[in-house]
């Protein structure tokens, strides 16, 4: 079972939700999360209602800017085999199906959600990696949705360094920031460091393992701790949020989005242009290995009674962990 | 010679055993080591490190680093780390450590890696790490001047007993600031059980589909508690909201490393795997003899759940009896 197919809602394009049907039904704010769970205790900051003269369509703002930059990756599915290169200095990568990040999914749905229901003006997305191969995914964010995209030619092994320094330029130069948007860890290399880096570079507070958000004046975040533990975290804006999953159900791309996405231009940047060198680059994958083969398993026959028996001896004497 | 500064996380005035576990493998290699510990009770707790080598240890036995808030500790962490002089940091990939560490290496112009799973020390720092959901390892270079941070998986490496002892010089790390943070805790919610994250605990039992009904997850639990284990979950019933997804194993759950993971009627998707196939020992018990958790399995059991838990139950609390 694939990682779409099994965690997003059953596609029916007639119950999509529409871009801008905000605007339809002004006076009514749907909650992004439920506060009905026990759990969230800390009041959310309510937006302001705006009524009927008021021609922006949106139905709250605050002081900062309105606009979600999110940053996404494209990474090799999970059920695609990998295969070494010759030399060990990374994987094959003809032949592998790429998607968009999983948690990515998250922080691009919670986006184009905050846009629909009037907490922000406008989605960009951004994306760092081979550019040919790259849009993409971007173009899959589009069709979910986003309003923009820009891409940032580079190759497949430039390190988390370069990755925030590139967006950090990318996202500044694209004006006053908002609320940056990340998943909050990458399937591929399993790092999870590019968003707090590059909240650090834009000097914003970040929060990550974020399941519930609700966008204010400032931002409250619960996020998942060790051993089931929840924090409820206030950020001042603008902040960089990072998804984990629980944050929402990301959305299928409707047929008349993958249309529109289609026709968007898809604004291409350089990392030379964005005065990121080799020279930030601070770590190097090398060296690859496929895992050992492991002994073949031991079947432990018999009945339930005499299963749990040689398994218990076998544990305590033979593996020597009980 | 390497000079390394340990980030040692308390829990109840305790050192974590991921920090001990680094401390051992310092001290087997003969380095020369500093630790930091912050929030209360963190002076009592590195004072005891003198069996472990431990010359100076940055103290801040403060409540307000009793809660994380990752603002101050960016700015705490990057000072210690400057004043210390370290070339290496090393610290267990937690979940307060993965989000820290990046934040204070993008300070200080270095790199953080996380959940590395093989650690040399002697003879120059080596580092490997699993990628692409475990299908394959990796060496990490680290190409930048600055000191080179490295989180640690917990249960990688052996800890050792406290050894002789050398007295620890106490330097008191100064209470952050707290006005103008853009940073609030508001609230922690603790979790129910006061039980070891997965991504700490010795020993997992998950449960998954085989389970057929929510109910049926206190097999899980019976079974956990009789060996002194963590419960996890598979996604499948997760999604199906019959546990809470703080305990789903694999990818958008946790990965996890234990040195024993019992697998209870979970098939072994791929996702799931890609969580759980670090762990020294793993036992399955499924139903299905062709259910794809056998290839990665030490010892299978096929068989009626229902039958084979509540016996093993049985036979685990023989054990510690």
């Amino acid at each position: 079972m694939s990682f779409r197919s099994a965690h997003r809602a059953p596609l029916r394009v007639s119950t999509l939700p529409r871009v801008n049907s905000h605007i339809s039904e002004p006076y009514q704010y749907a909650p992004a999360v439920s506060l009905s769970n026990s759990s969230w205790r800390f009041v959310a900051v309510q937006p302001k209602v705006i009524g009927p003269g008021m021609a922006s369509g949106r139905k709250f703002w605050h002081k900062g800017s309105m606009k979600i930059s999110v940053c996404i990756k494209q990474v090799p599915d999970t059920e695609t085999k990998i295969k070494l290169k010759a030399d060990a200095s990374g994987i094959e990568t003809a032949g592998i199906k790429w998607v968009m990040n999983p948690y990515d999914e998250y922080a691009v749905e919670e986006a184009v959600k905050s846009r629909e229901t009037g907490k922000a003006t406008s989605v960009t997305v951004y994306s760092v990696g081979p550019k040919a191969r790259v849009v993409e995914t971007l173009r899959t964010a589009l069709a979910m949705g986003a309003d923009e995209a820009v891409v940032i030619d580079a190759g497949d092994d430039i390190d988390s360094s370069m990755t925030a320094k590139a967006l950090a330029a990318a996202i500044k130069a694209d004006g006053e920031i908002g609320m940056i948007m990340t998943g909050k860890l990458a399937i591929d290399d399993n790092l999870a460091s590019v968003s707090q880096m590059l909240a650090e570079n834009l000097g914003i507070p970040h929060a990550t393992v974020i399941s519930k958000l609700e966008q204010g004046e400032s931002l409250i975040a619960e996020r998942e701790v060790e051993g089931g533990t929840k924090e409820i975290v206030q950020l001042t804006r603008p902040a960089l949020i990072a998804a984990n999953k629980g944050l929402n159900m990301p959305r299928y791309p409707s047929l008349p989005g993958i249309m529109k996405a289609k026709k968007k231009v898809i604004k291409e940047l350089t990392l030379d242009g964005l005065g990121v060198s080799a020279a930030d680059q601070r770590t190097k994958h090398l060296n690859f290995q496929l895992p050992p083969d492991k002994p073949p398993v031991k079947m432990i026959d018999g009945d339930a009674a005499t299963q749990s028996k040689s398994l218990a001896t076998l544990l305590r004497q033979e593996a020597k962990v009980l | 010679m390497s000079k390394v500064l340990i980030f040692a996380e308390i829990a109840n005035g305790q050192i974590k055993k991921g920090a001990l576990e680094l401390l051992t493998a310092a001290r087997a290699a003969n380095l020369v080591t500093q630790v930091m510990v912050l929030g209360s009770g963190s002076k009592a707790a590195a004072a005891m490190l003198g069996g472990w080598n431990v010359t100076d240890a940055f103290v801040g036995d403060n409540a307000a680093f009793d809660s994380y808030n990752p603002e101050v500790f960016a700015e705490t962490v990057s000072g210690v780390i400057k004043d210390s002089g370290a070339d290496t940091v090393l610290a267990s990939s937690s979940l307060l450590a993965r989000d820290l560490f990046p934040r204070v290496a993008a300070r200080l112009g270095t790199a953080a890696v996380s959940d590395c799973t093989e650690l040399n020390l002697a003879g120059g720092l080596k580092v490997r790490r699993p990628i692409y959901s475990g299908k394959c390892t990796a060496e990490v270079s680290f190409l930048a001047a600055g000191p080179k941070i490295v989180l640690m998986r917990a249960n990688q490496l052996p800890v050792g007993e406290a050894q002789g002892s050398v007295s620890v010089a106490i330097k008191e790390v100064p209470a952050p600031s707290t006005s103008n943070l853009k940073t609030l805790i508001k609230e922690v919610l603790k979790g129910a059980s006061g039980k070891l994250d997965l991504t700490e605990a010795n020993i997992i039992v998950s449960g998954g589909r085989g389970l057929k009904e929510a109910a049926n997850f206190k097999l899980i639990e019976e079974l956990a508690e009789s060996c002194g284990a963590t419960v996890g979950a598979s996604r499948a019933i997760v999604d199906a909201g019959w546990v809470s997804h703080s305990i789903q194993v694999g990818q958008t759950g946790k990965t996890v490393a234990p040195t024993l993971y019992i697998a209870v009627g979970i098939s072994g998707a791929i996702q799931h795997l890609a969580g759980m196939s670090g762990s020294r020992v793993i036992v399955a018990i499924n139903k299905d003899a062709n259910a794809p958790i056998f290839q990665k399995a030490t010892y299978g059991l096929v068989g009626d759940l229902f039958e084979i838990v509540p016996a093993l139950t049985k036979e685990f609390k023989a054990l510690h009896n």
